[in-house]
């Protein structure tokens, strides 16, 4: 879905882990920006209506990139940069109680 | 000059009841509403529809609380059918928790109190121990602070924000003139009609309602009357939405419809003053954290501040002007819980003069100091 306009050759890349599958990633990117370019249509199921979102402004205040990353749901993934060995998973729905992991 | 039978000024949860009121027994009602970045209460309040603990020292208004909570099922089922809206509108009873003896000793005088103060000596609100309140919340453990607590099944809760949608809604789909942006500058009583200044031209009634909250003391003093009211700060807080697993309406906590946690219950006197405060913030995070602890891990995702509007004894005022009949000012901070008394006895008040019971408890009369002595 989402194209970069450099390829990041010069860059100093990071293997994050999206729905268990690795990614190669440049550091320092955000995570909804890695995620988008690695090719997905969506990022969430919506907490109501259950349909598929993405992340739409890129600077936290849309909250549409809720992903869960590292255990902890409904992280704005426009607002986290990648980190070596980071799991991010998509955000099914509203998360529960309980479903923070200590990390 | 527009002209209507009534002109309500105020387009809040009160304004609009009475607005619906009175369009409902076939008068021209025109609303008007300042708009913008008005202080609007209306909007940014908890969404309780609440009776307990409410009308200590006035036995009617306690009652007036409680006959609004049984109007309030059929009253929601009438809108929600005419609008289409759905006001999210549950009445599992409410809850007030106590945290430490100190605090279930104070509520347990309050309730006492109003139980004495009753017509009938009894006083539908009891309190509770911990292990009962912790059995009505199964998936919600109780920090260990929570030393018991009151409930009353009178207690209910909905969306604020579609109660107002579906009242605006009402009042068009009822054929009334609702105009926005549009302020009262001006008013005055000629020839026993009203004319009301706007930026938005003049506007013209045989009767007037001011609902205009915090701003009604100003335009009632143009038509004669004393109605004095000041602004009460509250503050509030709302999480990330989880999985439903609160269905009771607590005081301070409350998860929504849409599984949103709406959090926080504090009243500063800071003047027009809608800043939020930091440390405010964190002292109710704590109380809401001790009373649930699973709750520490949710993120807060936007806080604000409104501004009650209270009267000097907190209880409602309803008045008729003396020097200008016709013009009413309807006031009160329970807009939500009372918006069936407002929509329906109010309103024939308004248009036909029959007044509820023991009226005179909500008049301004009460305030006048040379009568007391």
């Amino acid at each position: 879905m989402l194209k970069r306009l450099h390829e990041p050759n010069d860059r100093k890349m990071v293997t994050i882990y999206f729905e268990g599958r690795p990614l190669e990633v440049p550091a320092g990117e955000t995570v909804s920006a890695a995620i988008l370019a690695a090719g997905t249509d969506y990022t969430r199921t919506s907490a109501i209506s259950t349909v598929h979102r993405a992340p739409y402004c890129q600077m936290g205040i849309c909250f549409e990139c809720l992903m869960e990353i590292d255990g902890i749901p409904n992280r704005q993934a426009c607002m986290i940069a990648v980190r070596e060995g980071m799991k991010v998973s998509r955000q099914y729905g509203a998360r529960g109680l309980s479903d923070e992991v200590s990390v | 000059m527009e002209y209507a039978d009534f002109l309500v000024i105020g387009g809040g949860v009160i304004g609009s009841a009475v607005a619906c009121g009175l369009l409902r027994k076939n008068h021209s009602v025109t609303l008007l509403d300042e708009g913008g970045e008005t202080l609007n209460a209306s909007l940014a309040n908890f969404g309780l529809v609440w009776v307990q603990g409410k009308g200590q020292g006035s036995r009617r208004y306690a009652e007036w609380c409680h006959e609004a909570s049984e109007l309030f099922p059929e009253y929601v089922q009438q809108l929600q059918t005419e609008t289409g809206i759905d006001l999210a509108f549950r009445k599992p009873g409410g809850l007030v928790l106590c945290h430490g003896d100190a605090e279930y000793q104070k509520r347990e005088k309050v309730l006492e109190r109003l139980k004495n103060e009753s017509r009938f000596g009894s006083y539908n609100c009891s309190m509770l121990g911990r292990q009962e309140i912790q059995q009505m919340l199964p998936t919600l453990t109780l920090g260990p602070g929570i030393t018991g607590g009151s409930y009353s099944p009178h207690d209910a809760y909905l969306n604020p924000l579609a109660l107002l949608k579906a009242l605006h809604k009402s009042f068009g789909l009822g054929g009334g003139n609702f105009s926005s942006g549009t302020a009262a500058t001006n008013i005055r009583y000629e020839q026993g009609r009203f004319l009301v200044s706007t930026q938005r031209g003049e506007f013209s009634a045989a009767k007037i309602v001011l609902a205009a909250g915090n701003a009604i003391t100003r335009l009632a003093a143009m038509v004669g009357m004393r109605v004095q009211v000041h602004p009460e700060q509250g503050q509030l807080m709302v999480t990330e939405r989880v999985r439903p697993v609160l269905s009771i309406p607590i005081s301070g906590i409350q998860q929504t419809a849409e599984g949103s946690f709406i959090v926080g219950l504090s009243n500063r006197d800071v003047g027009f003053n809608t800043d939020t405060d930091s440390k405010l913030m964190k002292q109710m995070a704590m109380r809401v954290v001790n009373a649930f602890p699973a709750l520490a891990s949710l993120t807060i995702v936007r806080s604000w501040s409104s501004l009650r509007v209270l009267s000097e004894d907190g209880l409602p005022i309803y008045q008729q002007s003396e020097s200008c009949p016709g013009a009413y000012a309807v006031t009160a901070h329970s807009g939500v819980t009372l918006a069936p008394q407002h929509q329906r006895a109010i309103a024939d008040w308004i248009a036909d003069d029959v007044q509820p019971d023991e009226f005179e408890s909500f008049s301004t009369r009460r305030f006048d100091v040379e009568k007391i002595a």
